[in-house]
């Protein structure tokens, strides 16, 4: 396809155009994932985001270098952005000039204190509460107006109404046309993969938004014109804790077990593109609006059921035929929900869940493929 | 069959015979017979100093701890609340003053202080947890485990009410969902976010604290909502004050800990004040100022008759915490040679001391908790252990962290770093665990320690001979 061709070249030259345009004096600001940095902030200011984490995840390596500076007991994940960091592998995390991490469990804020203590990089932290109250917007309201402050104070750009208004629109947009490609897999038989889809999903987090945004209409156009392959079949949704840029192992094996993943529960998956920012009133209330109260909120929640019987809706909605759940060792409040969600899929839709749990180890993936076979065949 | 251990636990005969048909009752319901009583008796005797008046009147609040949790349904407490580990100690104090009709208490604690260090048996009660959705080999805290598993077997009714601190722990308010699930039980949590500066004072942010402040009057409304029992401000006062009192008494032991030697006391005694301290209930708070004070009427008459719990001009070291399942851990270190005048997460650096400038009851409160240490954040801990060394001059530091909390885990290497790059000390990063005894074995341990204690000594002997 044309359109991932272009993508592509662009995603493989970033890193040179990103240090490009950091020796011209923009700022690279990095930040970590779960869904709750407004990045429409950064393209106001100028700035050009880096989610650290998204860029890479899945590889065992850095996870191990990690262990040097944080116990084994934390999310795998996080503990592999440490990894990369002290490894010097990523090109990109060398760039950044500021770290942004909304803090939201003790994973995240264990990326926020290693890169802190054991790097020279500065870390803006801003706190996001733990339950949607009147109290705990008014505190994430006031942590991106300090993380404004912080940015503006940093590029030297003051972040107007009309740029702020300008940059919500293009990320509105962005999220506009993912919806709808990942839509197209409600289909009997979806234009494109799962692994197609979240490949695309996670270039939008590092690809310049205007070309993503250019991208995803030429990829529009050419779906609806393509002849839609056979059915991948049994249907699955796939949920967990983090799904990271690179780490793909799930859907080699689903799709290799003869299924086909429909829609991706996870602040990298449907999460990150499933609503828009209103731009009718003041904006920065609706950028909070927006990333705070709408979202469907991940499993550290209290509570967290929202996402529970939202999980049960896409089920239905996107007629799957059974739930795969897939999440990083010691992500805890993941654990917990995983023992009594499979209840309430069952008694609501009558699907069964398998979970997986994954430390980004080469040796998951033989025992992984027999669980993953099983399930399939199980429910087929 | 057990009049001889109650006794050791500081019970008058009268009292043994008079609430006997409840121990009775309590005991058949916790699955304790008579071996498990015959154990514990020994258990006791080895492990705690029950010369000392302090240690057995410790020992009876425990116990009849255990007996009121495991029958308080029975005993028709209308309203049942939990607060969950790690509470906010001055909230959870003044829902247990509120009313007569309201048992508030912190089961998972019982469990591991009675069911664990003075039974030896809390393992069947973890087991049914890790049936009951925390299971093994996923760095379950064993704190939750004991909770969950408690109400799992049947020794602990299911409350009507969980209040939740929701900020330093993401695995806690979990459990407490689970709960919800697996028994409707009403969750209360109480917020806050962990997002300090890294490098900012060891001041709290009026930001955080008005945060806070208003999470917890929101807790105190949806409390009263829930039970309909109101609390007002000067009751709210008072449970403050209350609460506030054990803690000072138990930072003169420390005191008098610090210019000690030898060490006059047992880390292993003093930790049943300490964990009296961090759980408060209602009989703690009624009985635990008069406790408190004979252990430092005590320790200062150790003190003044030169008393050695451990052997004199032994190295001093801080520890991170004291176990509350396990006595043998601390023992062995003791027994090694190491004196420990301090326990580092219940110490109250300098600018926690301050006077609260703020006016409000829930203010002061949040203010007091998120001025330093781990509520505040990994640099706050940081800081903490690193002045709380300097202060206690101590020789080393070891730093035994539990594997399945994850705060904890957080801030164990960069707190070993950040104490041996400011003070020149050395620190001991040591894996264990204080809620679970099959974590870790106090033999492999001891050969770590053993080595560290080896090269105090010789530090210190070298000190020693420079400054002769």
């Amino acid at each position: 396809m044309q359109a991932g061709e272009e993508l592509s070249t662009h995603l493989r030259t970033r890193v040179i155009e990103l240090t490009k345009m950091k020796g011209q004096g923009h700022k690279i600001i990095g930040y970590t994932p779960g869904g709750y940095m407004p990045e429409e902030l950064l393209y106001a200011c100028g700035a050009m985001p880096v989610p650290v984490g998204l860029i890479r995840g899945g590889e065992h390596e850095p996870v191990l270098v990690a262990g040097a500076y944080l116990p084994r007991w934390l999310d795998t994940f996080c503990r592999a952005q440490i990894g990369y960091k002290v490894l010097r592998e990523e090109a990109l995390y060398d760039l950044i000039d500021l770290l942004v991490v909304p803090v939201t469990d003790n994973n995240i804020r264990a990326i926020a204190d290693c890169w802190n203590f054991y790097t020279d990089t500065e870390v803006f932290r801003f706190g996001v509460p733990h339950s949607k109250t009147d109290n705990g917007f008014q505190y994430y309201l006031e942590g991106i107006n300090l993380l404004k402050e912080k940015l503006e104070q940093l590029t030297g750009t003051e972040i107007t109404e009309s740029r702020l208004r300008e940059a919500i629109n293009l990320c509105n947009r962005e999220r506009e046309l993912l919806s709808e490609l990942s839509l197209m897999r409600k289909f009997e038989r979806p234009p494109l993969s799962g692994r197609d889809f979240i490949e695309l999903n996670h270039a939008s987090f590092l690809a310049d938004k205007k070309v993503m945004v250019e991208a995803l209409q030429s990829f529009r156009a050419e779906l609806k014109q393509k002849e839609a392959p056979v059915p991948g079949w049994p249907r699955i949704l796939l949920t967990g804790s983090t799904l990271a840029f690179g780490d793909y192992k799930i859907y080699d094996l689903i799709e290799g077990a003869g299924a086909s993943v429909v829609i991706e529960e996870f602040a990298e998956g449907v999460r990150h593109f499933s609503e828009v920012v209103h731009t009718d009133g003041a904006l920065m209330e609706a950028l909070a609006d927006r990333y705070f109260v709408r979202r469907v909120p991940p499993a550290w929640f209290r509570p967290a059921r929202e996402r529970l019987d939202y999980l049960v809706k896409l089920a239905k909605d996107f007629n799957v035929n059974g739930v795969i759940w897939y999440q990083l060792m010691y992500r805890d409040s993941y654990d917990i929900e995983s023992y009594y969600f499979p209840d309430i899929l069952r008694s609501e839709t009558g699907l069964s869940m398998l979970k997986i749990e994954s430390d980004y180890d080469v040796s998951e993936i033989g025992p992984f493929r027999t669980r993953v076979e099983t399930f399939i065949e199980t429910i087929k | 069959m057990y009049s001889e251990f109650f006794k050791l636990c500081g019970f008058e005969a009268e009292e043994v015979e008079k609430e006997s048909p409840r121990i009775d009752k309590a005991f058949k319901i916790a699955g304790i017979g008579v071996k498990d009583v015959e154990r514990a008796e020994e258990r006791v005797k080895k492990y705690f100093d029950t010369e000392l008046f302090g240690v057995r009147q410790a020992l009876k609040i425990w116990l009849r701890r255990l007996i009121d949790l495991v029958l308080a349904r029975e005993e028709g407490k209308k309203i049942i609340v939990y607060p969950s580990w790690p509470p906010e100690p001055r909230v959870v104090s003044m829902v247990a003053m509120a009313s007569e009709n309201v048992f508030c208490e912190t089961p998972e604690i019982v469990m591991d202080i009675v069911m664990g260090q003075i039974f030896g048996k809390l393992n069947p009660i973890l087991e049914a947890a890790e049936e009951h959705g925390l299971p093994p080999g996923l760095g379950m805290c064993a704190l939750n485990q004991a909770r969950v598993g408690g109400i799992a077997k049947g020794i602990v009714p299911v409350p009507d009410i969980t209040i939740t601190t929701s900020f330093l722990c993401d695995q806690t308010p979990k459990t407490d969902e689970l709960l919800y699930e697996l028994y409707g039980v009403h969750n209360i949590f109480l917020d806050n976010c962990m997002d300090a500066a890294w490098e900012e004072p060891m001041e709290s942010s009026p930001r955080c604290v008005s945060y806070f402040a208003a999470e917890i009057r929101k807790v105190v409304e949806e409390f009263e909502e829930a039970t309909g029992v109101k609390l007002s401000e000067e009751e709210l006062r008072d449970a403050r004050v209350a609460y506030a009192k054990p803690v000072y008494v138990y930072q003169e032991i420390m005191g008098l800990m610090k210019k000690a030697d030898p060490q006059p006391i047992s880390q292993v005694d003093l930790g049943l004040l300490y964990w009296l301290i961090q759980a408060p209930e209602r009989r703690s708070l009624q009985e635990g100022l008069g406790m408190a004070n004979t252990f430092l009427r005590e320790t200062k008459t150790r003190v003044d008759a030169g008393y050695a719990a451990v052997e004199k001009g032994a190295p001093k070291i801080a520890w991170f915490c004291h176990h509350a399942t396990d006595p043998t851990v601390m023992h062995m270190v003791e027994d090694l040679g190491l004196a420990i005048p301090v326990t580092a997460v219940l110490w109250t650096p300098p600018w926690q001391r301050v006077k609260s400038q703020f006016t409000t009851f829930a203010e002061r409160i949040a203010d007091q908790t998120v001025r330093g240490g781990i509520n505040r954040s990994t640099m706050g801990a940081v800081r903490l252990f690193q002045e709380c060394c300097k202060e206690f001059n101590v020789d080393g530091f070891v730093y035994l962290y539990f594997f399945s909390c994850r705060p904890i885990c957080l801030t164990a290497l960069m707190s070993k770093k950040g104490v041996e790059d400011e003070l020149g000390i050395p620190v001991l990063a040591l894996e264990g665990d204080v809620w679970d005894t099959r974590d870790y074995s106090t033999e492999a341990l001891r050969t770590r320690v053993e080595t560290f204690a080896e090269m105090l000594r010789a530090a210190k002997a070298t000190k020693i001979g420079q400054i002769m």
